[in-house]
């Protein structure tokens, strides 16, 4: 594994192409950033250690609404520029499939004011790089009964599934890509649906007002203090990965939870310094075996 | 008379010796040589990017602040980045005089138009379009003059950040007292009054992007000054680099990039 500094010379053979992170000064490849060559076939890139969070079409993001404009709303998901929801990418109430009118574009704020935390995936990017969001599925839409928790998107990795049920724990996750991680607790059996893209048991019909989206839901969800308290427990987890520059994956974050109630130790003492490496040890036995089994760049 | 005598000797005043008979400076360092550095990156949690670089017992804190949207959106450029920089004197850091530095302090708004200028061509603003990327400068303790430290610190906190930028940018000051040329001035050679000469120097592609001196230089100093302000630049960046190869090493093991 090559480590290089900005301003170094990259070895490179002859016809090599140019990848993020470098640039060319007088024929030669030189890196712009801090970090490990990468070398795929031709493509020569420096991965950087950190980095602000740049998505790919198809990443399930978690942003905050910054402003409502006309036609669409503005949303800070943590990265270069913020991203764009438009009123045209979003389900209407009611499910109804129509053209928007100028009143509902008066109404958007009754479907994210400012403020507001919406789950959503990326549609495509504009000419400036910005990125276009939507909300088109019933997974997707407002986020209000959790807890939010953020790391680095740097160590959130690519996943086929964002979405993530601790039974045991009773805890809901959703893994965002760009590193904003969303709890809550998981509603009870009657109110579930939205998973298998099937309707409510409960039987409304049509109606896909009353099927929320993950992590958002309408009614009233009774978490009484044990509840909270393993919620705490899962965000502290999180944090402590963050914290050990260790991947946040679920598999990961269930090490650190159970590890931790294996040893005892305080929800509130896990962030302290030599109590992070004594409950990240099977997380990091995970880490090296994943190592070890990914063939030698 | 020799009561005279006597008297003009005791109401001469003694003078400082900034490099005494033996060679020494009043803090036991030969003229070229550099006060001891020490380097930490990733220093504030919640900043994109962060350092703290100490020269001697000149402290500074940087942190990077992006790119993320522009605050002011009539401020935003269409196709690069806008870069701010402010720096902060820390109220107890004691730039040597005990003088009350009032808001928008001349002298510290200069070094950040200074910072904001050199690393604007430093940084491939053209990458981020619309974006805006916040530097600031926090001086904790300042021993001497601190231009040049605010520069170092500033490179390893875009570094820490993996902001791209063509190369290091290193930054050593080179004063001049009593015919002698001073490498790295602390406080007290400081006090002195004397010009102080600092370079800013991309090491591996051999430029220079800043030269900066205040006061006046007799013009045969200057190039010895400049040569030696190089050649401090060259040995801070051999101590900057191994700092972030072992910072970043440290968290390529972390996440299992690379396996000891």
């Amino acid at each position: 594994m090559e480590v290089v500094t900005p301003g170094q010379v990259i070895q490179s053979g002859e016809g090599f192409l140019r990848g993020h992170g470098t640039y060319v000064a007088h024929g030669k490849l030189i890196a712009s950033v801090a970090g490990v060559v990468q070398r795929v076939n031709k493509l020569v890139s420096v991965v950087p250690l950190k980095s602000t969070y740049s998505g790919q079409v198809g990443d399930v993001v978690v942003g905050r609404v910054t402003e409502v404009g006309q036609k669409r709303w503005q949303i800070d998901v943590g990265s270069t520029q913020g991203a764009v929801l438009m009123l045209s990418s979003v389900n209407l109430p009611g499910g109804v499939q129509r053209r928007r009118t100028y009143e509902d574009q008066l109404n958007m704020r009754t479907l994210y004011a400012e403020g507001d935390l919406v789950s959503a995936e990326i549609h495509s990017f504009w000419a400036d790089g910005a990125m276009s969001i939507h909300t088109r599925s019933r997974k997707y839409g407002k986020l209000t009964f959790g807890v939010l928790v953020q790391v680095p998107a740097v160590l959130m990795r690519r996943m086929k599934e964002h979405f993530h049920r601790i039974d045991e724990v009773g805890v809901d996750m959703l893994l965002a890509s760009n590193g904003y991680v969303w709890l809550s607790p998981t509603p009870p059996e009657g109110e579930r649906g939205e998973e298998e893209g099937g309707g409510d048991k409960e039987g409304e019909g049509e109606e896909a007002t009353e099927t929320a989206p993950w992590g958002g839901y309408k009614g009233a969800v009774d978490a009484g203090p044990e509840v909270r308290a393993r919620m705490a427990r899962v965000q502290q987890s999180i944090r402590v990965l963050a914290a050990q520059w260790l991947e946040v994956s679920p598999e990961a974050i269930r090490d650190v939870y159970e590890e931790s109630e294996e040893k005892e130790v305080e929800v509130a003492a896990m962030l302290e310094d030599a109590v992070r490496s004594e409950v990240t040890t099977r997380a990091c036995q995970r880490r090296d075996a994943q190592a070890r089994s990914k063939p030698d760049v | 008379e020799s009561g005279k005598s006597h008297s003009r000797r005791q109401t001469r005043m003694s003078k400082v010796e900034y490099v005494d008979l033996t060679g020494l400076r009043v803090d036991g360092r030969r003229p070229h040589e550099l006060r001891k550095v020490a380097v930490k990156m990733n220093v504030l949690s919640r900043a994109s990017g962060s350092a703290m670089f100490e020269q001697g017992n000149t402290k500074i804190v940087a942190s990077v602040f992006g790119p993320h949207q522009c605050t002011n959106r009539s401020k935003e450029i269409h196709d690069r980045a806008l870069i701010n920089c402010e720096v902060v004197m820390a109220p107890f850091g004691g730039a040597g005089d005990r003088r009350k530095r009032a808001k928008g302090d001349r002298q510290v708004g200069e070094v950040a138009s200074m910072l904001r200028q050199t690393f604007e061509s430093l940084l491939f603003c053209n990458l981020f379009p619309r974006a805006q990327i916040d530097i600031t400068v926090e001086v904790l303790q300042a021993d001497g003059p601190f231009r040049a430290q605010a520069i170092n610190a500033v490179t390893l906190a875009l570094i820490d950040a993996g902001l791209p930028i063509q190369d290091f940018l290193v930054a050593c000051g080179v004063g001049y007292i009593d015919g002698y040329t001073l490498m790295d001035l602390n406080g007290l050679e400081d006090s002195a009054r004397g010009p102080e000469v600092v370079l800013a120097y991309m090491p591996n592609t051999n430029k220079l992007t800043t030269a900066h001196l205040e006061p006046k230089l007799p013009l045969e100093a200057l190039g010895p000054a400049m040569e030696m302000a190089l050649e401090g630049s060259r040995e801070l960046y051999k101590l900057l680099q191994v700092a972030v190869l072992e910072h970043c090493s440290q968290l390529a093991t972390a996440r299992g990039q690379i396996s000891l």
